[in-house]
C-alpha cells in the first residue's frame, strides 16, 4: 500500500493484490468509489482535480471524481517518483536515475 | 567483429541504458552512473519552488547520489550538492533547502541546510542512523523528523537549531517508530496507541487523543487535521476523528 492521499473529500492510495490498483475511497465512509488497475508503491499527486500517477513505466493523469484515465505518458524505463505538475510540464523520475518533464498537455 | 555484430552491440546498450526518449519528453536530466548495466540508481519525488526544480537522485550502492537545482523550463543545471545517499525529498522554506540524507551506508542520518539559491551549505546536522526513517514534516520554519524510537527532533530550517522532545508512549505493539505528519498549524505525532500536537509557537508538547487502534509498521499517513488516515504494511487503513481519537 502507499501513502494515502487525502484531497477533495476522498481517500487516493494504491493497493498491491498481485498488481498495483489505485483506488478512491469516500472520507466519510470509507466506501469505495472507484478503482483503476494501475498504480504503484509511490503516492499520487493532486492538482486541480486530477490524480498524477505512476504505473509502471507510465506517468497516468487520472479525473479524480471518475478515476477516469485522460493522459498517459510512456517513459523509457520504470518511474519510482510521484509525478509531479509544473505549468505545462509534469517531471517525474526513473530507476535510472534520470529526470524527465514531459509535456502535460 | 563486424557490421552485424556491432550493430547487435549498439542495440543492447541501447536497451539497457533506456535511450529511446518518447515524444512527449521536453528534456531530461541524467545522474551519473558508473557503467550502463550498473543496477538502479535513486531519485525521490522532485520539489518544484518558483521556476527550479530540486531533487536527489544518483547512484546510491556507492554513495554517489546528490541534490540537484535545474532550471525547470529547459532542464538545465544550477549547483550540485553531494550527499551520499537520499533519505527524504527536499523540504523548502525561508530562503533553506533542507535535505536528508544517510551516509555511511546508513550507520548516520545528515540533515543538510543549503541556501536555495547558490547550493552553499549553511547548517549541518548529524543523527544516529536509522534503517526505515519516516518522512519528515514541515510546519512553519520547522522540521519535524523521528530519528528513531521515543523521541521526536524539531529541527529549526534557519540555523539548524534542533529540539528533542521526548515521549513516553502507552505501546501496546511495537511500532518500528513514531508518526509525524503536520497541518499549517502544528505538528501532530504518535506511537502506538498515544499522540502529541506541539503547535508552532509553543516549546511544549500537548497530549492528543488516544487512537483506539494502535500502529505497527507504517507505510505513510496524511491528515486535513480533523481526520488522520494510517496505513499500516499489513494493508489496513485506519481513520482517526483528531478531535476524540475514535476509529471512524
Amino acid at each position: 500500500m502507499s501513502a494515502p492521499l487525502l484531497a477533495d473529500g476522498k481517500v487516493f492510495v494504491d493497493v498491491y493484490k498481485q498488481k498495483y490498483a489505485l483506488a478512491a475511497l469516500a472520507l466519510a465512509s470509507g466506501d469505495e468509489l472507484w478503482q483503476i488497475q494501475q498504480g504503484s508503491s509511490e503516492a499520487p499527486y493532486w492538482q486541480d482535480g486530477r490524480l498524477y500517477v505512476a504505473s509502471g513505466t507510465t506517468v497516468l493523469v487520472v479525473d479524480g471524481a471518475s478515476g477516469k484515465i485522460e493522459r498517459r505518458f510512456a517513459a523509457p524505463t520504470e518511474v519510482i517518483t510521484t509525478p509531479i505538475p509544473d505549468g505545462d510540464l509534469v517531471l517525474f523520475g526513473t530507476a535510472r536515475g534520470v529526470l524527465y518533464a514531459a509535456k502535460a498537455r | 567483429m563486424n557490421r552485424r555484430h556491432v550493430s547487435l552491440v549498439i542495440l543492447v546498450l541501447a536497451f539497457f541504458c533506456g535511450c529511446k526518449r518518447p515524444n512527449d519528453i521536453v528534456w531530461s536530466f541524467a545522474t551519473p552512473r558508473p557503467w550502463v548495466l550498473a543496477s538502479d540508481s535513486e531519485i525521490l519525488t522532485p520539489v518544484v519552488d518558483g521556476e527550479v526544480v530540486f531533487f536527489c537522485g544518483g547512484y546510491a550502492e556507492k554513495e554517489g547520489s546528490a541534490i540537484y537545482a535545474l532550471d525547470a523550463q529547459t532542464g538545465k543545471p544550477k549547483w550540485q550538492y553531494a550527499v551520499g545517499s537520499c533519505v527524504a525529498a527536499p523540504i523548502i522554506a525561508s530562503g533553506v533547502l533542507v535535505l536528508f540524507a544517510s551516509a555511511q551506508h546508513g550507520d548516520r542520518i545528515v540533515v543538510y541546510g543549503l541556501d536555495k539559491v547558490l547550493g552553499r551549505q549553511q547548517w549541518k546536522v548529524e543523527l544516529p542512523g536509522n534503517p526505515r526513517p519516516p518522512a519528515p514534516v514541515l510546519v512553519g520554519n520547522f522540521v519535524f523528523f523521528a530519528p528513531g524510537s521515543r523521541s521526536v527532533l524539531r529541527i529549526d530550517v534557519r540555523d539548524g537549531s534542533v529540539r528533542t522532545f521526548d515521549i513516553d508512549a502507552n505501546v501496546t505493539v511495537e511500532a518500528a517508530n513514531p508518526w509525524v505528519t503536520g497541518t499549517r498549524e502544528a505538528a501532530l505525532f504518535g506511537y502506538g496507541k498515544s499522540s502529541w500536537r506541539s503547535r508552532m509557537d509553543s516549546e511544549t508538547l500537548e497530549s492528543g487523543p488516544p487512537l483506539g487502534e494502535p500502529v505497527g509498521s507504517l507505510v505513510g499517513l496524511a491528515t486535513d487535521g480533523r481526520t488522520l488516515l494510517l496505513a499500516d504494511g499489513d494493508g489496513n487503513l485506519s481513520s482517526f476523528d483528531l478531535q476524540k481519537g475514535n476509529v471512524t
